[in-house]
This record gives C-alpha cells, sequence and structure tokens, in this order.
C-alpha cells in the first residue's frame, strides 16, 4: 500500500470534522459579522451576555493601545527604577510618549516593528521586569513563527495587564546577567518576590519566584521569529472573572453592578485589560474573591 | 455619524469584498478552528479572525493566496488560544487543593476519539513533533495545497512540499508502530467502533 494513501486515509478517520460536515454554515450572517467587526467599543448594556462575539472584541482595539501604552508607561518607569537602559527604543518610546498624539504614534510604531525592535522590547521588559510574574520563552525555529508585532501585543495583553489588574505588588532582584541586548541562547535568571494576598492564598507568602528568560534559536526572517511563553501567575484574573460570572450566574452579584466590559469572562481570557473603572471595581472585590479561596500553605 | 458620500463609496466597497470573503471562507475557517479548539472557543477565534481580515481589508493577498493567508490568521489565533489555555492548565495544576472550576471542555480530538480507529490516528499523530502534525492537519483535514501551506506557514512552496513529505513519511512510521496498517479498517488491537 502506498504510503502517501495510509496516511490520508488514516488523518481523514481521524479528522474531527469532516469535509461535509453540515455544521459549516455560517451561523451570522455577512452583515452581523460585518457590524461586529466594524463596530467602535459599544456601552456594556448595549452587548448581550449571550452574543455570539464576546464583548472584548468591541472594546480590543482601543483597549489594546491603550494597554500598549500604560505597559510602555510602565515599563519605562521600571528600567528608570531598575536599570538604566537608554537604548534607541527607549529612547523612541519616550519620543512617542511625548508626542501630540502618543497612542497614535506608539501604535504607528508597533505596526513598523522588525525583529530588532521587538528584541529591544523584550529586553528592556528583561531589565525592567515589574509585571510580567512569567518565564518567558523565545522560541525560534520554523514551526513557531509567528509575526513579531502580534507576540508583542499579546505579551502586553497577557501579561503586563494581568499583573496590573491583579494589583499584585512585585521586588525585583538583580538579575543574574545584563539581558540588553538578548542574544540567542541567552540565559537570564532574576529572583521576584510577590506580596499580594493572592500570593499569600497560594501558599507562597513571600517566596522568591525566579524567573528566568530563555532566547533560544531559530530566528527565520525579520517580523515573524518570536513565539512567548509565559508563567502562571498573570491567568489568576481569569479565576478572577470566572467567580464573578458564577456569583452573577448565582444572583449574588448583579450584572448591571460590574462596571467592566460586559462579557469580563471573556476580556479575562483574552488577556484585555479592563477600564480603569473596572479596575478598581477589580481592586475592591478582590479580596471577596480571595476569601473564597482555600489558603494551601 | 454620517460619512459623505465619498467615504461612503469607498466603504461599501470595502463591506462588499468583507461579505464576499466571508461567505467565501467561513465555513472552511470554522472547521479548521472547530477541529484545533474546544468548541467554546471556535466562535471566539473565528470572530477574531475576521476582525483582522476586516483591517486588512484593503490590503488583502492576491486572489490565489487570500484562502492560505486567512488560515495563517486563524493559525496565529488558535495559538493564541492554545497558548492561554496551556497557562490556565498551569495555574490550576499549581494551586494545590483547588478543584478545578474552569469547567475545561473537551476539545474536538477528545470528542473525536470514539469514533474507532480515530483513537490510534490522533495517537500516531500526537507522536510527532508539532510542525509535523500542523502540515499533515493543514494537508489532509484542510486539504489545503502545498503552495496554500506555503503561504499559511510564510515557507517556499518547495519547502512546503519537502515537510508533507517528511511528515507523511514520519506518521506512516508512526502509524506501523500503533499497530494501523490497512486501508479501510484498523488492526486487532483498535477499539471496533460503531459509527
Amino acid at each position: 500500500m502506498n504510503r502517501d494513501d495510509l496516511v490520508s486515509d488514516a488523518m481523514k478517520r481521524a479528522n474531527p470534522v469532516p469535509p461535509a460536515d453540515p455544521e459549516g454554515k455560517p451561523r451570522k450572517s455577512p452583515d452581523e459579522m460585518l457590524a461586529y467587526v466594524e463596530a467602535p467599543a459599544k456601552r456594556p448594556s448595549q452587548v448581550g451576555t449571550t452574543d455570539l462575539i464576546p464583548a472584548r472584541r468591541r472594546r480590543g482595539p482601543v483597549i489594546a493601545v491603550g494597554a500598549s501604552v500604560l505597559t510602555i508607561v510602565l515599563g519605562l518607569g521600571s528600567v528608570l527604577l531598575f536599570r538604566s537602559s537608554p537604548g534607541t527604543l527607549t529612547t523612541r518610546i519616550e519620543d512617542a510618549l511625548l508626542s501630540p498624539d502618543p497612542i497614535e504614534t506608539v501604535q504607528s510604531m508597533f505596526d513598523a516593528w522588525n525583529r530588532g525592535d521587538v528584541e529591544a522590547y523584550l529586553a528592556l521588559q528583561s531589565e525592567a521586569f515589574v509585571g510580567s510574574a512569567a518565564r518567558i520563552i523565545l522560541e525560534g525555529g520554523e514551526e513557531n513563527q509567528q509575526p513579531a508585532v502580534e507576540e508583542a501585543e499579546a505579551l502586553i495583553r497577557d501579561d503586563f495587564l494581568y499583573w496590573f489588574l491583579i494589583g499584585t505588588e512585585w521586588e525585583l532582584s538583580e538579575c543574574s546577567t545584563a539581558p540588553a541586548p538578548l542574544d540567542r541562547g541567552d540565559l537570564v535568571n532574576c529572583q521576584l518576590t510577590a506580596n499580594s494576598a493572592f500570593e499569600r492564598a497560594y501558599g507562597v507568602p513571600n517566596d522568591p519566584i525566579p524567573v528566568r528568560y530563555t532566547v533560544k534559536e531559530g530566528f527565520i526572517s525579520a517580523g515573524s521569529v518570536y513565539r512567548i511563553s509565559r508563567g502562571v501567575y498573570p491567568t489568576a484574573a481569569a479565576a478572577f472573572f470566572s467567580w464573578v460570572r458564577e456569583s452573577i450566574d448565582r444572583g449574588s452579584m448583579e450584572m448591571s453592578s460590574v462596571p467592566c466590559p460586559t462579557n469580563a469572562v471573556y476580556v479575562a481570557r483574552q488577556g484585555r485589560a479592563p477600564s480603569g473603572e473596572c479596575s478598581q471595581w477589580i481592586a475592591d472585590h478582590l479580596p471577596k474573591w480571595i476569601a473564597t479561596l482555600e489558603p494551601t500553605g | 455619524m454620517r460619512h459623505g458620500p465619498k467615504r461612503r463609496s469607498r466603504s461599501t466597497e470595502a463591506e462588499q469584498r468583507f461579505r464576499r470573503l466571508y461567505l467565501d471562507h467561513e465555513r472552511d475557517l470554522r472547521a479548521y478552528c472547530r477541529r484545533r479548539l474546544p468548541t467554546a472557543d471556535v466562535d471566539d477565534a473565528l470572530a477574531e479572525v475576521f476582525v483582522v481580515a476586516w483591517r486588512k481589508i484593503d490590503s488583502l493577498p492576491i486572489p490565489a493566496e487570500v484562502r492560505p493567508w486567512l488560515f495563517g490568521v486563524a493559525r496565529n489565533v488558535v495559538r493564541n488560544l492554545e497558548r492561554q489555555a496551556r497557562r490556565q492548565r498551569r495555574l490550576w495544576g499549581k494551586a494545590m487543593g483547588m478543584t478545578d472550576r474552569s469547567r475545561h471542555e473537551a476539545g474536538p480530538e477528545v470528542a473525536v476519539v470514539l469514533r474507532g480507529d480515530a483513537e490510534m490516528v490522533l495517537a500516531a499523530l500526537a507522536t510527532l513533533k508539532r510542525a509535523d502534525q500542523e502540515v499533515l492537519r493543514l494537508s489532509k483535514w484542510e486539504e489545503l495545497t502545498p503552495a496554500e501551506i506555503a503561504v499559511v506557514l510564510r515557507i517556499s512552496p518547495e519547502a512546503a512540499g519537502m515537510r508533507i513529505k517528511r511528515a507523511s513519511a514520519r506518521m506512516a512510521k508512526a502509524l506501523h508502530w500503533a499497530g494501523y496498517r490497512h486501508l479501510g479498517r484498523s488492526s486487532s488491537s483498535s477499539k471496533k467502533g460503531n459509527g
């Protein structure tokens, strides 16, 4: 038997969604999808919780840009606090923040980023490590190609904003080596100490968390090189929002009292940043959620 | 706020392109997402793909490359979601003593396990490198040509063809070790599903 035939036959048998699947017809009409992708931010009251498309997406671009600026501000401040890194990227970020339209300028920076920029940005973050209680692994290799800008944005959304959202306080000790600029194969170890109530709830009060950055080989081409994995702590936001959703389901919390985007659960899952008002609300409610956790220490 | 006639006209043209794009590719992209994600994430992923498509509606690739380009976008979206899911699992793993309240839903590959031979094939597939797995899925499930796979993976068509060939060879070997031997039937060790 021909090898290719064998593999084709086997793969077809294991196909979870056969080509003739009748469920293939659109669940949304083209106009509904168009309205969704075109829609600017909507007020939470305008968005139903059972919408096919989560509210997070409607707010996504605005939030992402805001998140980017916020993150850069955090990162920049941290650089000044912890180390001096007057690289060209830092200068460009400073310039962008001082420009008449910082959001647009930063956004255009993202759009124009190439491999070098991302590398510099990550180096900057490594030095200025404050929010991302995570291990950052840059995995190259053809199989892991992904546009660098998307990765950088994902990094911002998933790590920094989660950290900011949770409100954890961190203390960073010196890294083992100065990670700027990051090169392939570099391994950088830092110690991070978390002081938040959340950390205490998880039984690791004030224990230093080793943070390791590894830069792996395999850069392929400018702009599509990185894969970044992160650690576990930032996803605490998702657990918090699960609790919010459960509270709403149980009736112990009113949906209308939550000033976050309607589908806050989705927002958390996708790493979107909530509004300032939402952040404050989260900060107020975090202790209530933490009280429901079983201490593990 | 109303747009002027000029803006409206340009906008309408873009909207028409988007509607056509959606009608032409929604089904395939939905299937792509369903093959790789838990059902609950499929709509999110699909919406994400079309948001990107709308953002790029004025600078889409040439018609022949639109479809694989969309698959490339979908691939990135799926990988982001998978990464987030992995992170969430690690969180719960770390949170000792807490029950998993995240209600993980079985993914499409879990659901299909009941279908006899599929279990063996998926197990064999899982032994391959992720890159080999994906190229096989793109080729056999999405039925993309090597040239289209090249666009998705951003490699040359020749490299895509080579990868498919190598991945097929590795898959054939993995199937052999798993005991999957014949077209149309499985080995005696496989489960005999009824449908």
